[in-house]
């Protein structure tokens, strides 16, 4: 038993370093959270950094095209107003009162030659009047920027209207070098944030998967450690410890049968196999050879049943009778089972009586419930000396029913109290009876399949012994009287 | 001598390239626009404007236009010809007396 687990444990060592390798980088989910992250920042920082860019570098274009605009309209109402003449003295005016030099008019005649205006001649690109145009303009030498809209006038004149941009230009310059600028450290730190989110993320898993580690090694008390913090993290490291704690107490439960299998059973089985062997060395009349095989035939049948009651407990546990769950009236079955045992119980001179209410309805399995509370009564009226009275009681608490079976027998001390449930588990007290020490492993079997507890206490004398099964929420019965009295009395 | 073949490919590879991109730009850009009001003459011109308008201005606005033209046409004759040309401007508006500035 214990060489195995050290053979099988070489060739998954060797084989873990390899399924780490497989984990190629772009099928990590950390990489995949740390480049959420960096795409979701980014693409934040570029819409903030698009709009900062419209607010400020786009209204600059706007307001001047807006001036643009109603400096060409009034422009245009001179002309209305009078005619040529006029429109050539309000473009000298304008310009002569241009305090903020950034003025650029041109006025041309249908030849295409100057009127008015301060460009030498019409700029060859400016051809169409649905558009904007930025011109390379010369002042005093130096090169400059204009944004310019070309506007047509009546008898084939045509009329620019402009300003000089150069400085918000360059304003505009410095504002998109300083966005790609936040951009680039955007970047940067989206990329460290997603490297930062990516060691988290395995930081956090590498607890998970340690503690997986250790114990596919075989370790098995190990356990994923709680952040207190009680975040997911936390609640799937509780999900998976509960899950170990159940799976160690199945392994636990395995090696417990196993060993009391050997032990056991070995008695029972020894002693048919003597019998019969004693049988055939020395029963001289066929009565007596007849007489062996069926006292070996009782043996092997009670080693059966022990084995049936094994696999009953192990289908339990498994949790397979689930399928089987339906709404029950408890009264009834406790009925039966009461008058199941109430000849057995008057045979011992035992007083059977029963107090549950009129209805006790909850959702469960029929037989293996009436099977639970058939194990507690056997007990009880196993245990009992003659003239004790055994009661069956029955209630609906604040979670679900709950059925008690008290006795006043010799009771289970409370160092064994603990072990009671153990299978093949006998007490002191239990030694001079018969029993394979099943019973009341079932009965825990059937507690847990249902969600509920098997509570053994001292009855002061005796043994009391609480089955609680708690209705399921949906089907929560509310306004179940409590105990009404209905004691069946017994000589 | 295959690195001597292979080098001049690759040369008239991007040569192509270049000129491609030459033709596709439209060839060679546009000579810029000269702006006429940023010379010395224009300077004159808004001289001659002030000395019109500065006998039908009155209280101090006059004595600021003469002086702002004074120090325009200076800067003009040393050859700081916007900022001449600015000065000027500033003494034309204030001896016009409307804002005669575009929008």
């Amino acid at each position: 038993m214990n060489d195995a687990p050290v053979a099988v444990e070489q060739p998954s060592e060797q084989a873990a370093p390899e399924r780490r390798r497989r984990v190629y980088f772009l099928n990590s989910a950390g990489v995949r959270f740390a480049a959420i992250y960096t795409g979701l920042l980014a693409i934040s920082a570029g819409a903030l950094a698009m709009f900062l860019w419209w607010a400020t570098a786009g209204l600059l274009d706007r307001q001047v095209e807006t001036a643009i605009r109603l400096d060409a309209r009034s422009l245009a109402e001179r002309w209305e107003e009078g005619g040529l003449p006029a429109l050539v003295l309000t473009i000298e005016d304008r310009l002569a009162g241009n305090v903020d030099d950034d003025a650029i008019y041109l006025l041309v005649n249908a030849q295409m030659q100057p009127v008015a205006g301060n460009l030498g001649q019409w700029p060859t690109p400016v051809q169409r009047t649905d558009g904007w145009y930025e011109l390379q303009v010369q002042r005093a030498g130096i090169r400059s920027l204009a944004r310019v809209h070309r506007y047509e006038l009546p008898n084939g004149y045509h009329l620019l209207v402009g300003r000089d941009v150069r400085t918000r230009a360059q304003l505009r310059q410095l504002l998109t070098d300083a966005l790609l600028w936040a951009m680039l450290v955007v970047a940067v730190m989206a990329t460290v944030g997603g490297l930062v989110v990516r060691s988290l993320f395995r930081r956090t898993l590498a607890n998970v998967s340690a503690t997986a580690s250790a114990i596919a090694a075989g370790d098995f008390a190990q356990r994923v450690k709680l952040s207190g913090r009680g975040d997911e993290f936390d609640q799937i490291a509780e999900m998976i410890n509960d899950m170990l704690d159940r799976i160690g107490r199945l392994m636990d439960g395995v090696r417990q049968v196993s060993n009391a299998i050997a032990h056991d059973l070995r008695t029972p089985i020894t002693r048919a196999r003597t019998r019969l062997e004693d049988a055939a060395l020395h029963a001289e009349t066929a009565p007596e050879l007849r007489a062996a095989i069926e006292r070996a035939t009782t043996d092997l049948d009670g080693i059966v049943a022990v084995f049936h009651a094994l696999l009953r407990i192990a289908e339990i546990e498994a949790g397979s009778r689930r399928s089987a769950f339906a709404r029950l009236d408890l009264t009834p079955l406790l009925g039966a089972v009461a008058e199941l045992y109430d000849a057995v119980a008057e045979d011992k001179g035992v007083r059977l009586a029963i107090d549950v209410p009129e209805n006790l309805v909850t959702c469960g399995d029929r037989e293996l419930i009436q099977q639970a509370v058939a194990n507690l009564v056997d007990n009880a009226v196993k245990f009992s000396p003659p003239g004790a009275t055994v009661r069956i009681q029955a209630m609906m608490t604040g979670t679900g029913p709950s059925i008690t079976i008290s006795d006043q027998g010799p009771g289970i001390p409370l160092t064994d109290r603990s072990r009671a449930t153990e299978r093949f588990f006998r007490g002191e007290t239990a030694r001079s009876t018969p029993g394979a020490g099943l019973g009341l492993a079932l009965v825990q079997a059937v507690a847990q399949l249902h969600g509920g507890e098997l509570r053994l206490s001292d009855g002061g004398p005796g043994l009391v012994a609480s089955l609680s099964i708690p209705a399921p929420d949906e089907r929560r019965i509310d306004g179940n009287p409590g105990v009404s009295s209905s004691a069946v009395q017994r000589p | 001598m295959a690195f001597v073949s292979r080098s001049t490919a690759l040369a008239g590879l991007a040569g192509i390239g270049v000129a491609t991109l030459a033709l596709l730009s439209g060839g060679s850009p546009a000579p810029p626009a000269q702006v006429t009001s940023d010379t010395q003459a224009y300077c004159r011109q808004l001289g001659d404007r002030v000395r019109e308008l500065a006998p039908l201005a009155t209280g101090p606005s006059r004595l600021m236009a003469t002086n702002l033209a004074v120090e325009g046409q200076s800067l003009c004759m040393r050859g700081e010809i916007r900022g001449g040309i600015r000065r000027l401007r500033r003494a034309v508006r204030l001896v016009a007396g409307t804002a005669v500035r575009p929008h």
